[in-house]
């Protein structure tokens, strides 16, 4: 494989699930179970801001997928993507 | 509480899709501020397909580390697919290239020796040579340069002006040939004029939606959010799904219409015989805005002349037994609306489902919700009408469809051709970088439109040639015959995405009359079949414009430096021209009659015109400086004027008052792009209708101006064959395109890590009942194997392509799986584009 690997990088992601709104508490339920994903907010009508950390850089993809599929999930739209090599540096 | 860098910008990841989901979070204005994180922000425009999404660029300390869609953007309104998502990394693979390379043996240039890293003025030195050896042994027809959709607007521009002025060759074609040629001859065929007259809006207004060969869902997907969020907010739209077999965007479809490999040419005339017999035609807009004609059919496959099915073609041009060319293609004759009528009237419900394999319901379905006054329809196509040896016709009959009900040039009405690059139509189609094209839809054919290009140029009367040059596919060609000796691909991958790579692309590079020059970033399969590689800058590192699909010219800024000696493509052309003298290149008699020209270089006579280095570096500062202080791009600094203001401001006289008006140069680089025709700063949405687009006088309602009497065509065409369609052998079709993760040959989505892992190899895809047949399993690794070539693949047969019985669909993004060894050369012989989706497979256990 050709690309970048940096060992102990970080991949900070953010998404918005669109959400069926009568099944959102089970997407709900179903996103916190996948390690890396947190959710920030929720809208009534089904929207859910999401953020997507990966240690590995293979991981944020098959993540997205794995909502994109997920029963209840109408759409999983990308927005905002930070690669950082040193994550743990104050702010 | 300490924040760490991993909470910042995790805040600022939040905010940013909690603005675009319309919601506030209470840490958002924190966090979005400009700069607070050291990052500094612009807009930009994403590298890959024609959608032309709006990016938010963040550079820190000189790289790229964040990308966001740009909430600001009208195209994506903040949203990004999982390419443009991973943007920041495309600049970044561990072998970029940064130094010119040269195949050497003992210290100097050989063919058969190994790369070897040499300086620029090493590299422009042997090109130097090679091109001069070449013009002087054969003329300008044997030099010439392959480009794409993927330039830039100046560097296309530069490069034409190089080769069409300056070599006084045509041999200039892009790869956007491979792409949407066939559009480009449709709309001209049909209008009279390029490019689509409807804009993105329309998705938001129609009432139903119909994608004809394309997989929107895969290869379009933030226009395609677009259309599933009008479907799911508005309960009664519709969506139809035509293709060959199923894939990704049939999931939302309400119908699905999976046809026979090439009877989409059928379907056309069903539907019109359809809206005919059911009294649905709109018969004041066709009395006032239609012409009615019937084309030659017997015009071969756009194969070599001495293949079978062109010896038996009389009206496929090419030359006959006397030397004369035999027809023309694009021949047609004028007929009466009943004409038509009976022409279509033998395509039945009965005789068009047998014939396409679609059930009647949903045949009737569709051409029902065509012929409703009531329903505004979208159609969309791109690869699957494009990529067909009747391109031009399957183009001209989706507007047969649209125009006999008048559907058309109005929100929500409109036959919408997508583009799959980047700048297919703001460079390739717009800057005329086509080998019968000039700028602004001019004819190097056409002796008016030689002259108003050569006064624009400032270069002498006759400078121009008349003749077409070699388009992609005669480029190969030519190169293998050794006709075509100097050969400069730049932006594109030809060895992989061009057809029948064995049979002419790879012997053509490697045939020892010819010189071979690739600019790329990354060392594709074409750089490293190449005689000499030129390390390119990218994307953000050059300051850039494209065009979209609906017409939108975007402009962004360099943000960053290119690694190396990795320098622009439009730098790269520039240099060169210094190496060539006037008296080199143009004959004596232009010369004599021109003596101001001699002795010039081709750089003063092409760029230092007065007019191309008119703007001073102080420009820079006014145009930029509200975005970045004081701002530089790297080819003015060098050249002491700011060159991209001066290309695209001479550039953009080619249109002016012909509809094709573009904005200035100033004005593009604070909006998000404008949409052309651009009239006193004003964008123009929907074309040829009062009251949007002001060349449409008041009281004419619809004027297609790009035809003198403002009327379109409807022609009368047929259904015809493939040019090889399967047999017992060769018992499959052979479908190739691409997939979500992956742009074109990979170049550089296999350089993202997380798009090379969620899709690391291309499979061949089949039916279960297929690989049973010949005792295969999914997983199972075959060979497919075709009259040109073979390869070794993985069979899938689940997952998001769902096949039917009698088809793969093999995908080309992989450079270890050259599906193109196995395709087959034949194009449209109106366009010139090929067929990637027909031609005879068959695959058998590796």
């Amino acid at each position: 494989m050709r690309g970048n690997h940096f060992p102990g990088s970080m991949n900070i992601s953010s998404i918005i699930v669109h959400a069926k709104p009568t099944e959102l508490a089970s997407v709900r339920g179903n996103l916190e179970q996948i390690p890396g994903v947190e959710i920030h907010a929720a809208t009534d009508d089904g929207k859910l801001v999401v953020t997507i950390e990966s240690e590995t850089d293979g991981e944020t993809a098959s993540t997205f997928d794995r909502i994109n599929v997920m029963d209840g999930v109408m759409s999983a739209a990308m927005v905002f993507h930070q690669f950082e090599s040193d994550p743990e540096k104050e702010a | 509480m300490k924040l760490t860098r991993r909470d910042f910008i995790k805040a600022n990841a939040a905010a940013a899709a909690a603005t675009v989901a319309g919601i506030t979070l209470p840490v958002s204005k924190e966090a979005m501020a400009q700069g607070a994180d050291g990052i500094r922000w612009d807009k930009g425009v994403c590298r890959y397909c024609g959608t032309g999404c709006g990016v938010l660029v963040g550079v820190k300390d000189g790289r790229i580390v964040a990308t966001q869609g740009d909430p600001d953007a009208p195209v994506n309104k903040g949203l990004n697919c999982v390419k443009g998502y991973f943007l920041s990394k495309i600049q970044y693979g561990k072998d970029r290239l940064t130094t010119p390379l040269l195949r050497m043996k003992g210290g100097k240039f050989d063919k058969n020796g190994e790369f070897a890293p040499v300086s620029w003025k090493q590299a422009f030195d042997i090109m130097e040579e090679k091109c001069k050896a070449a013009l002087k042994a054969k003329g300008p027809t044997s030099v010439g340069m392959f480009g794409s959709g993927q330039w830039t607007i100046w560097e296309g521009y530069a490069a034409n002006k190089l080769f069409k002025a300056g070599f006084r060759s045509n041999n200039i074609d892009p790869n956007a040939r491979h792409c949407m040629a066939s559009a480009v001859f449709g709309f001209i065929r049909t209008f009279g004029a390029d490019e689509p007259m409807g804009v993105y809006d329309d998705a938001e207004h129609a009432d139903a939606f119909v994608l004809w060969g394309s997989n929107m869902a895969e290869m379009h997907p933030i226009l395609w959010s677009r259309i599933t969020n009008r479907r799911l907010s508005a309960k009664h739209v519709k969506v139809h799904v035509l293709s060959t077999f199923s894939h990704r965007s049939c999931e939302v479809a309400d119908a699905e219409l999976i046809f026979k490999p090439q009877t989409d040419l059928a379907i056309l005339n069903y539907i019109c015989n359809y809206i005919i017999q059911n009294n649905a035609v709109n018969q004041d807009f066709v009395s006032k805005h239609v012409n009615f004609a019937v084309g030659v059919t017997d015009i071969g496959y756009g194969l070599r002349p001495n293949h079978p099915l062109e010896q038996v073609a009389n009206n496929n041009g090419y030359p006959g037994p006397d030397g004369k060319p035999k027809g023309n293609p694009m021949d047609s004759k004028p007929i009466t609306f009943d004409e038509f009528k009976q022409f279509v009237s033998t395509y039945t419900l009965d005789y068009t489902s047998q014939l396409s394999g679609v059930p009647k319901d949903k045949l009737e379905a569709l051409a029902k919700t065509y012929a409703d006054p009531k329903t505004k329809v979208t159609s969309y196509w791109t690869m699957g009408f494009n990529q067909h040896t009747r391109g031009t016709w399957v183009n001209n009959m989706i507007y047969n469809v649209h125009l006999l009900v008048g559907k058309i040039s109005e929100p929500g009405n409109s036959p919408f051709s997508l583009t799959g690059q980047p700048s297919a139509c703001g460079t390739a189609r717009e800057v005329g970088t086509f080998a019968h094209r000039l700028p602004a839809d001019m004819l190097v054919a056409n002796p008016a439109h030689r002259e108003a290009a050569e006064k624009i140029w400032k270069v002498p009367a006759g400078t121009i040639v008349g003749v077409p040059g070699y388009h992609a596919v005669l480029q190969s060609r030519m190169l293998k015959d050794g006709k075509l000796n100097f050969y400069w691909t730049t932006t594109t991958n030809n060895m992989q995405a061009g057809p029948n790579i064995n049979g002419e692309t790879y012997p053509g590079f490697r045939n020892p009359e010819n010189f071979i020059v690739v600019s790329d970033a990354y060392p594709t399969v074409s750089a490293l079949a190449a005689d000499l590689i030129l390390p390119s800058a990218m994307w953000m590192e050059k300051e850039g414009a494209y065009g979209n699909a609906e017409r939108r010219g975007q402009f962004w800024r360099q943000q960053v430096k290119a690694p190396g000696e990795a320098k622009s493509d439009l730098w790269q052309y520039i240099e060169f021209s210094r190496r060539f003298k006037t008296d080199e290149v143009w004959p004596a008699e232009i010369l004599d009659k021109n003596p101001e020209y001699k002795g010039k270089t081709l750089y003063d006579v092409l760029y230092a015109n007065g007019q191309v280095n008119k703007y001073p570096l102080a420009e820079l500062e006014t145009v930029n400086g509200h975005a970045i202080k004081g701002y530089k791009n790297e080819e003015s600094e060098q050249l002491g004027y700011y060159l991209q203001m001066g290309l695209f401001e001479e550039y953009r006289r080619f249109g002016l008052g012909k509809g094709k008006d573009l904005g200035e140069f100033a004005h593009y680089h604070k909006v998000r792009g404008l949409r052309w025709p651009v009239i006193d700063g004003k964008e123009t949405l929907w074309r040829y209708r009062e009251g949007y687009d002001t060349y449409v006088k008041k009281g004419e309602g619809v004027r297609f101006y790009g035809k003198p009497d403002g009327k379109a065509v409807i022609f009368a065409l047929p259904y015809q064959p493939a040019a090889e369609p399967p047999d017992a052998e060769y018992d499959l079709w052979l479908c190739t395109g691409r997939v979500l993760e992956h742009w074109h040959t990979g170049t550089m989505t296999r350089r993202v890590p997380e798009l090379y892992r969620s899709f690391p190899d291309a499979v061949v895809w089949m039916h279960p009942k297929d690989a049973e047949k010949r005792g295969l399993k999914r997983n199972d690794v075959v060979k497919a194997i075709t009259r040109r070539g073979e390869i070794q693949l993985r069979v899938d047969t689940k997952g998001r392509n769902k096949v039917p019985e009698g088809l793969v669909f093999i995908p080309f993004f992989d450079e270890h799986r050259l599906v193109n060894k196995l395709t087959l050369d034949a194009t449209c012989p109106i366009s010139k584009e090929t067929d990637f989706k027909k031609c005879a497979v068959k695959i058998v256990k590796a």
